[in-house]
This record gives C-alpha cells, structure tokens and sequence, in this order.
C-alpha cells in the first residue's frame, strides 16, 4: 500500500461510520445508506492527491450529499414518502419507537430539505457550513430549514396522533 | 413541538443503531482507482471527439492573445491586436461602448458544485492545454449575487506554463434557457466588441472575445452548457492578493499568455465536465 493508500485508509476508518450514519438519516435505509457512502468515498479517493487534509471533511460532506440528491433525482420516480413506520431491525424500546417516528416523518420531507436539515441537526453544522456544503445562500438554508422543519412537525403530529 | 424541540428529536437519529458496515476500504481503493483511469480515459475521448476539430479551426497564426507588459497591473495598457478567428462565427459589435456594469437575468438554480472537484478539474483541464498546472490563489465559493441572489464560486490561480505564469479566473454561473437564447441575451447587453462563437455537437455554445477595460481583463471566454451551466474563463493581467495557504501576498504579473486554442480547450474540458 502507498503513502497516498495509508492515509487514506487512516481517513476511510476515522470517518466512514460516521457517513453511513448521515447517509442513513437522508435515505432512511442502511443499504442505501452504506452505498451512498461508499459511493462517496470512491469520489473522495480519486480527488485525495487534490484534496487539502483540512478541508477533507467538509469535501466528504458535500460529496455526501450530491450523492444523495443525484441518486434521488435518478430514482425520484422510486422515490417513496414513507408516512408509516418502517420495519424495525431492532427490539423496539421507547427510544427506538421515538426514533422510528422520527425517521418515517424525516422520509416524507422533500429530498433538498432533508439534505438541509440532516447536515444542521443530526450533522450538527452551522448555517454556514451547510450553505458551503450545498452550495446555497445562507438564507436558502435558513427558508429551506423552516419549511422543512414545519413538513417535520406536521408529520410527527400526525403520527402520533395514528399510534395513540 | 416547536422548532427547536424537533431539532433537538432530529439529532436521536445519529444514534440509529444499524447493521455492520460490508464496505472495505481495499474495496474502495479498487473503486477509487478504476474511477481515476476512467476519468482519463475519458477526458481524451472527449478531446479526440471534440476538442481537437474546434481548436484546429482556429487561426493559430493570428489568434495569440498578447500578454500586456509593465509590472502596475492597474494601469491603462494598449489595447491587445484584433482577434481573427476562422472556423467560428463571427458576431459583429453593435455598439462601441461597452458597459461591464450590465447584470445578466439570474440563471437555473443548479447546486454549485465542491470547490476541490473544480480546482481538480481546472488543473487537469489546464495539463490538457498547456502541459503546464493550476493553483488557487484566492476563491469566492459559493459567492452570491447580492442584486439577484444567485450562487456562483469564483477562483483565481496561477497557471504555470513554460513561458511562465498566468492568471486565470474561472466563474462557474448559471443561465436560463437553452445555450442559443443566453448567449443571444448576453450579447444584447454587452455587445460592443466583436465576439467569436462556436457551436458544439452536443448543443454547447463557446464565445469568445476580448473585452479590453484597458486595465485587468486580457480575454474571455464563456462556455453555455445545455442545462443551464455557464462558465466564464478569462486571463487576467495580473493579481496580487494574499495567499489562502500562507496568507502572504501574492503578486504575479502575467509573463506569458494563452492562447486562443489554449483557452477554448480549457474551456471545452470544463464544458464537458459535467460541473
């Protein structure tokens, strides 16, 4: 393995986890959650001469999301808006169920939105760092947020409302 | 549920518990590799398919745009000779002054894509037509249009040629409409030197000319993509501003130029790019 490979493989095991659980968020599927960060990583391997180990993440976290967005826009006749309950892969306790509620009403978000909101709240990055990973203005973050936190909202409520 | 509660509800998603990850990092290297030799693959199709019949239809005698000497890169230069193009149309001026002040209609919104994919992409177009490399000095990305609110990303960089270096600057936009009507709706606005322009097989229209502001700006070229992508590659006389990586001044008067051919190849490898 090359100096270029090892470094590399020290940044793929630092953070792939870590994108297959954003990849997870937007898609609302592991499967499609490990291909869209493998996917990712590919892209990020053949720009890692290029790329400056300083802005390596936020690269990742922009391929990231093209990734997801080209794949939706490909797939967008595939496209489901899941308003039930997914299968549960694990024993169901309350967390999960809140989990699980949360992720279904996440699914029914439009895809730019959820792009939006999953690099500012389970991403945990700043408007600024979301608008540079997107590519948008600061206030198309900040309007893309609200309509989708308000889509967010309704979907919980109606949610809850069908479990009690 | 306010905002922030369902923000706060958002974040339990990182803790999803999933399957095993199947990927290995050979895997992706493997991945990553044939990727690479894919990329290059391609970039020379592209040049033998297209590239290389729009360049030879160019006077390569008469097209060479002339650096402008001197080391105040402010400075009123003499205007550089009149470009003669043959192969490409030429497009009359219809005005003699020119307005630079003009703001083009906001294009599609198309997401803008990584700066590093387009520095990447810059540099190999750059190997492709002068055998020489790119690097940024100073970047805008995104950078936005405060009259109409668009999103662009500008980078300015030293291409380093045998003959020395040059200043490049790229301005990744975007139009409306289909390639014909933007380039129609731009030399409406700004038609006051004669421009060149070009026709690609795949609807991507080039135009070329010498905006001459007797001070910065040597040549450009813009490049409409079918889609709505445009790209505006232009040699400018010099720079100075601070480094992004070390944060020194930078200053670079252009010692050598494009040429013509030099800089429609850049621009058709950044056309074809699929930015």
């Amino acid at each position: 393995m090359t100096t270029r490979d090892e470094e590399f493989a020290e940044y793929f095991a630092a953070r792939f986890g870590w994108a297959r659980r954003i990849a997870f968020a937007l898609s609302g599927n592991w499967s499609d959650a490990e291909e869209i960060a493998q996917q990712s990583f590919v892209r990020v391997y053949a720009r890692w001469s290029k790329v400056r180990l300083e802005t390596v993440d936020a690269y990742l976290r922009t391929v990231l999301t093209r990734v997801f967005l080209d794949g939706r826009r490909r797939g967008a006749a595939r496209e489901q808006s899941v308003a039930e309950l997914p299968e549960q892969a694990v024993p169901p306790d309350h967390s999960s169920h809140e989990r699980l509620a949360m992720q279904a009403a996440l699914m029914t978000v439009p895809p730019g939105q959820r792009a939006v909101l999953v690099l500012r709240f389970v991403a945990d990055l700043s408007v600024e760092q979301v608008a540079e990973t997107l590519g948008l203005s600061p206030g198309t973050v900040k309007s893309q947020s609200a309509r989708g936190l308000a889509t967010l909202r309704v979907q919980l409520e109606a949610i809850s409302t069908r479990s009690t | 549920m306010n905002d922030d509660e369902a923000a706060d509800a958002l974040r339990v998603i990182a803790d999803a518990p999933g399957p095993p990850a199947t990927t290995s990092v050979d895997q992706v290297i493997r991945l990553g590799r044939r990727r690479v030799r894919a990329r290059r693959a391609g970039a020379v199709a592209g040049l033998a398919a297209g590239v290389v019949a729009v360049v030879a239809g160019i006077a390569m005698g008469s097209s060479l745009l002339t650096a402008p000497d001197g080391q105040d890169t402010g400075a009123s230069r003499a205007a550089p000779p009149p470009l003669v193009l043959s192969g490409w149309k030429k497009l009359a001026a219809a005005t003699e002054q020119c307005d630079f002040t003009a703001t083009a209609p906001p294009g599609v919104e198309l997401a803008l894509p990584p700066r590093e994919d387009v520095e990447a992409t810059l540099d190999d177009a750059v190997a492709t037509a002068t055998g020489g490399s790119y690097e940024s000095l100073a970047g805008t990305w995104p950078e936005v249009n405060k009259h109409t609110g668009e999103v662009g990303g500008r980078l300015t960089g030293r291409v380093s040629t045998e003959a020395g270096p040059v200043v490049l600057e790229l301005f990744v936009s975007t139009f409306r409409g289909s390639p014909i009507e933007a380039v129609n709706a731009q030399l409406a606005s700004v038609r006051c030197l004669p421009h060149y322009q070009t026709v690609l097989e795949d609807g991507t229209v080039m135009l070329i000319d010498a905006p001459w502001d007797g001070k910065n700006i040597a040549a450009h070229l813009m490049v409409f993509v079918p889609g709505g992508r445009l790209l505006l590659v232009q040699t400018l006389s010099g720079i100075s501003t601070p480094s992004e990586e070390t944060g020194e001044r930078v200053t670079i008067d252009n010692a050598a130029d494009l040429s013509f051919p030099q800089l429609v190849e850049i621009g058709y490898e950044l056309g074809q790019a699929g930015l």
